[in-house]
């Protein structure tokens, strides 16, 4: 017998309750008592004793855990979106396990009891969850919902048999997600009203596939067999959201190397420009979106991983004009200034600078363009004074003309040998590979020049106007993320090429946007992985635009 | 043998040449760039319609298929989607129509004084709106307030939207208010200050009907163009007068005879020689587009070609004037097919120059300036003198201008029916009017009235 089970088997000589972990220390082997028939009455009347007091340790224990549970879920209650996120079968949310491990966790040290206290937090997590009203979950309505109209269908159709259920993955769902988020809860929901039951060996077959279209999520059933006189399809959509995004959404670009892109949310249509910018000084970027309504700030709930809207402002006015119209080139630039104040500017003439601290949105110098640099490198120091302020460059603009014209092209000169006299973008980088300054000029052409070197351009083609350069897989190399050409209307691409001063570099990553366009692009932090996050708004003819999520994932 | 080596190198030297100025017509990329050139080959009377569209600035145009961020930095006038003006900002009306409050988004004097010369009649400058609303014994007053300016018309006018857009906006100095100006050379730049920004095509050039341009009215039908066609087709109409009409010297209005004369004219067959097929015979009048799908008038199938035979003709045989427009291939093909038929029935068709088609025949090219089919049809009565509206005190005679959309295409509808009875207006074949178009030439739209604009256009990406 092992030791530490027969050190079990044995009570201690004299129970402490001073703490628990006195308590489980039990006496050694040397201390045990003698076989005699008041040992043995002793021993029976400590078991019972023991037993007793351990239920009570347990129930104690259970109790507090659970009501500390329930009350970060109320408390969590207040807000909508996580009440939808705690509903997953057998899990809850991160932030209820933090709150509950940390309860737990204050009252062991030892490692058997860990691996108790573990099992036992599982088991009471399921319990929370099972209590939990899951009607909030988009998940659980959407199986609910095609529950209803699989047996409506078979009731029309007058055959309510058994069904064989088969549940596949189309476009942009994850077929591991579905088959443990969608269809056991689907079976589990039919078998659960009764009317027409799963069967693995019924003859009337039901095939569902779920997938992506636009922002609506579908599931088209497909009813085939028994005695059905003819197949019927039954469809149901609902809009995409953030937990069916979570739940079902799959990772388009998977295969390709190492990046991930995923959707994270929705934005109003007309998005300008994006910009990452931590505001509030968590390290976590904020996102500021200028659209044509104006500047807006979300900020990422870590709960819900959703963005949520910080605050509104609407461009200021302007002297002897009620507004500015909006020409028919529309865009627009935002970009931050050493002081941590948001500057943007539009094609319509709007020029504001913002500051979060003030809230307050004023007028600026007009016809200035900020073009956001990934990094704050001066040209020199006289220049520096002049062309760049914090990770600003700025540029000139002409009402309604999207190409920008350097604002002092002199003080470039000779550190940007080839720079065009419109450009739509530019960006500034040093690294190890000596790469200085990179721009699409006003044919759309790709341009990169690196110190000491003349200007190439690495791609043969054009690309879109604006572009972003970052490290996103950390190797110290750079990167650029360029669009494709097409006008508006048209659909998109997004590749990131390596700039390794190779020639006619091939994509490390692409991604196809059939049904919209990029409208922006911006590069930050927002889950503080150390990794590069990668923003981008894609915007068609719908009324919103989809925001999404590049990162690089070994 | 050093001549031919000469020779050579300034062979090799031309071909440099050559293609150092042989541009690309622009290198594109997401967002258009501005300072582009496009050149558009029309012919006489498409020019000037074209030249004016792009000089003057709509008070009201119809802009359907936006992106989402363009509708919203152009948005729509509130209860009156998908009309778009950047000159009114909104619009209500009042009883029934019969008055109107429009906002003005520029100085109102100006809108003021556009919209006076726009639906008040007036010699000096013609307005299509004007006539419409003449023909239809309407009377307006124009009359600016703190709200707004008011229109008070005689009696409702519901479409006013449709006739709002046949108006153009004159600025101070009577100069062009469009996205362009007119240069002494003859050609258009874009405008510094044009309302909505500068065009990305920045000089439009015109060139002559037959010459190769980026735009080509009624271009060859090539596999590597474009083809962009008018919202709705032409309607090529055989108009009788009154005295021509009671005559019926083909038997128009009897069903047999009437189509032994389509199956003698060979419609088909002037589409496929005038028209490279774009178009198709017609019983109708209002072209689909302006109507929704209906029920086609039908004529018996099988019936014999008017017979064409050689007859003799004495000094007392018939004459019929007929006006028709020379530069009109398809109209002039027509014409001539109907004189063979003509001469056949032993009568002789002159052909006329004047547009006063009070006598005799002719044969018009109808293109419908308004997508409202009453507006449309009274449009049509305003310049064609044969054609007549019913009595002042009818019912039908009001509904074409009526507030419900529905009612106006009933009553449209009912006068199509009408005149068609008559004997007044026989349609012979519907038309496309089509612009074949450089295939890197982007977002070129077609008015309802046929007009192509390239104020939103822009060379696409290289592919």
């Amino acid at each position: 017998m092992p030791v530490a089970e027969k050190k079990m088997q044995y009570a201690p000589k004299a129970p402490s309750f001073s703490t628990e972990r006195r308590f489980f220390c039990v006496a050694d082997e040397g201390r045990l008592p003698q076989r005699s028939f008041i040992n043995i009455v002793y021993r029976i009347f400590h078991g019972f004793l023991l037993s007793s007091f351990l239920g009570l340790a347990l129930a104690i224990l259970s109790s507090t855990a659970l009501w500390a549970q329930e009350l970060s879920i109320e408390e969590a209650a207040g807000t909508p979106a996580l009440t939808s996120l705690v509903a997953e079968d057998g899990q809850v949310s991160k932030d209820v396990r933090v709150t509950h491990s940390e309860e737990v966790s204050s009252q062991e040290s030892d490692g058997s009891e860990v691996e108790k206290a573990e099992s036992r937090r599982i088991r009471l997590e399921k319990q929370v969850a099972s209590r939990i009203n899951i009607q909030s979950d988009d998940v659980a309505v959407l199986v609910l919902r095609t529950s209803e109209a699989i047996e409506s269908r078979l009731q029309s159709e007058g055959s309510q048999d058994d069904i064989r259920l088969e549940v596949s993955a189309g476009a942009g769902v994850d077929a591991r997600k579905l088959k443990r988020v969608f269809a056991p809860r689907l079976e589990a929901q039919l078998r659960k009203r009764g009317k027409v039951r799963p069967n693995p060996r019924a003859r009337l077959r039901a095939q569902a596939l779920v997938s992506t279209n636009g922002t609506r999520l579908f599931v088209v059933v497909t009813l085939e067999g028994g005695r059905l006189l003819g197949p019927s399809t039954v469809v149901v959509s609902a809009a995409q959201s953030m937990t069916l995004e979570r739940s079902l959404g799959g990772n388009p670009g998977r295969g390709q190397t190492h990046f991930v892109m995923r959707r994270v949310g929705l934005l109003p249509a007309g998005v300008l420009d994006v910009f990452l910018i931590d505001l509030q000084g968590d390290f976590v970027d904020e996102l500021a979106v200028l659209s044509l309504s104006g500047l807006t700030l979300y900020e990422l709930l870590p709960s819900t991983y959703e963005w949520e809207k910080l605050e509104h402002a609407d461009f200021p006015r302007t002297k002897g004009a009620e507004h500015l119209r909006w020409p028919r080139l529309l865009a627009g630039w935002l970009g931050k200034d050493g002081q941590g104040r948001i500057h943007g500017a539009t094609t319509a003439g709007h020029s504001f600078v913002f500051d979060f601290r003030t809230h307050r949105m004023l007028s600026s110098r007009r016809s200035l363009v900020p073009l956001a640099q990934p990094f704050f490198r001066g040209v020199s120091k006289k220049a520096s004074k002049s062309s760049f302020k914090g990770s600003i460059l700025w540029a000139m603009m002409d009402k309604g003309n999207p190409s920008v014209r350097m604002r002092r092209p002199t003080s470039l000169k000779g550190k940007v040998a080839a720079l065009s006299k419109r450009i739509r973008d530019v960006q500034s980088w040093r690294g190890p590979q000596k790469l200085r300054w990179a721009w699409v000029d006003d044919n759309g052409f790709f341009n990169v020049q690196y110190l000491g070197s003349a200007t190439t351009r690495p791609l043969k083609g054009t690309v879109g106007d604006r572009f972003l350069l970052a490290d996103l897989n950390g190797d110290g190399e750079v990167e650029a993320l360029v669009t494709s050409s097409g006008g508006p209307g048209e659909s998109d691409s997004l590749s990131v090429i390596s700039l390794t001063g190779v020639e006619l570099p091939s994509p490390i990553f692409r991604q196809g946007f059939p049904a919209g366009s990029i409208t922006a692009l911006a590069q930050g932090d927002v889950d503080l992985d150390e990794r590069v996050d990668v923003l981008l708004v894609e915007e068609g003819q719908g009324k919103n635009a989809v925001l999404w999520h590049l990162e690089y994932a070994p | 043998m050093r001549t031919q080596k000469r020779k050579g190198v300034a062979a090799q030297f031309i071909v440099v040449l050559v293609c150092m100025t042989v541009v690309h017509p622009t290198l594109a990329r997401r967002m258009p760039a501005l300072g582009e050139k496009v050149t558009l080959s029309l012919d006489s009377s498409t020019l000037a319609g074209t030249r004016h569209a792009h000089l003057f600035l709509p008070l009201l145009e119809k802009l359907g298929a936006l992106e989402q961020r363009e509708a919203l930095a152009y948005p729509a006038i509130k209860g009156f989607s998908p009309w778009r003006s950047q000159v009114i900002r909104s619009m209500e009306r009042t009883l029934a129509s019969r008055v109107w409050l429009l906002e003005p988004a520029l100085a109102p004097a100006l809108v003021e004084r556009s919209l006076r010369r726009c639906l008040a009649p007036n010699q000096d400058v013609p307005s299509w709106p004007a006539d419409v609303l003449a023909k239809a014994e309407v009377s307006v007053e124009v009359e600016s307030a703190e709200k707004g300016i008011y229109l008070r018309f005689s009696k409702p006018v519901g479409p006013l939207p449709h006739l709002l857009a046949g108006c153009v906006l004159y600025s101070s100095h009577g100069n062009s208010s469009g996205p362009y100006v007119a240069t002494s050379r003859g050609v258009l730049t874009g405008r510094q200050d044009a309302l909505r920004g500068t065009p990305s095509m920045s000089l439009l050039e015109f060139r002559p009907k037959g010459t190769d341009a980026d735009v080509v009215l009624g271009g060859e039908d090539l596999s590597e163009r474009q083809v962009v066609s008018a919202p709705f087709p032409d309607v090529i109409v055989l108009m009788q007068s009154r005295g021509e009409a009671q005559k019926d010297r083909f038997g128009f209005k009897n069903p047999e005879r009437h189509s032994s004369f389509r199956k003698a004219i060979d419609l088909d067959a002037l589409v496929d020689v005038f028209a490279i097929g774009r178009g198709a015979p017609t019983l109708e009048l209002l072209p689909p587009g302006l109507v929704p799908a209906r029920k086609l008038r039908e004529l018996p199938q099988k019936v014999n070609p008017l017979p064409l035979r050689l007859v003799p003709i004495g000094k007392n045989a018939p004459t019929v004037p007929i006006a028709v427009d020379a530069n009109d291939a398809l109209l002039t093909g027509t014409m001539e097919r109907l004189r063979v038929m003509a001469r056949s029935q032993g009568v002789l068709l002159r052909r006329h120059r004047t547009s006063v088609r009070t006598e005799g025949w002719s044969l018009i090219r109808w293109s419908p300036r308004s997508a409202d089919p009453g507006v449309a049809l009274l449009d049509l009565a305003a310049h064609n003198d044969n054609l007549e509206l019913p009595r002042a005190d009818s019912p039908l005679f009001f509904q074409l201008l009526d507030e419900d959309e529905d009612t106006r295409l009933q009553a449209a509808l009912q006068l199509e029916a009408q005149w068609m009875a008559q004997g007044v207006v026989i349609p012979l074949l519907r038309a496309e009017r089509w612009f074949t178009l450089h295939p890197l030439l982007k977002r070129v739209r077609v008015r309802d009235d046929g007009m192509l604009l390239v104020s939103d256009a822009h060379w696409g990406a290289t592919p």
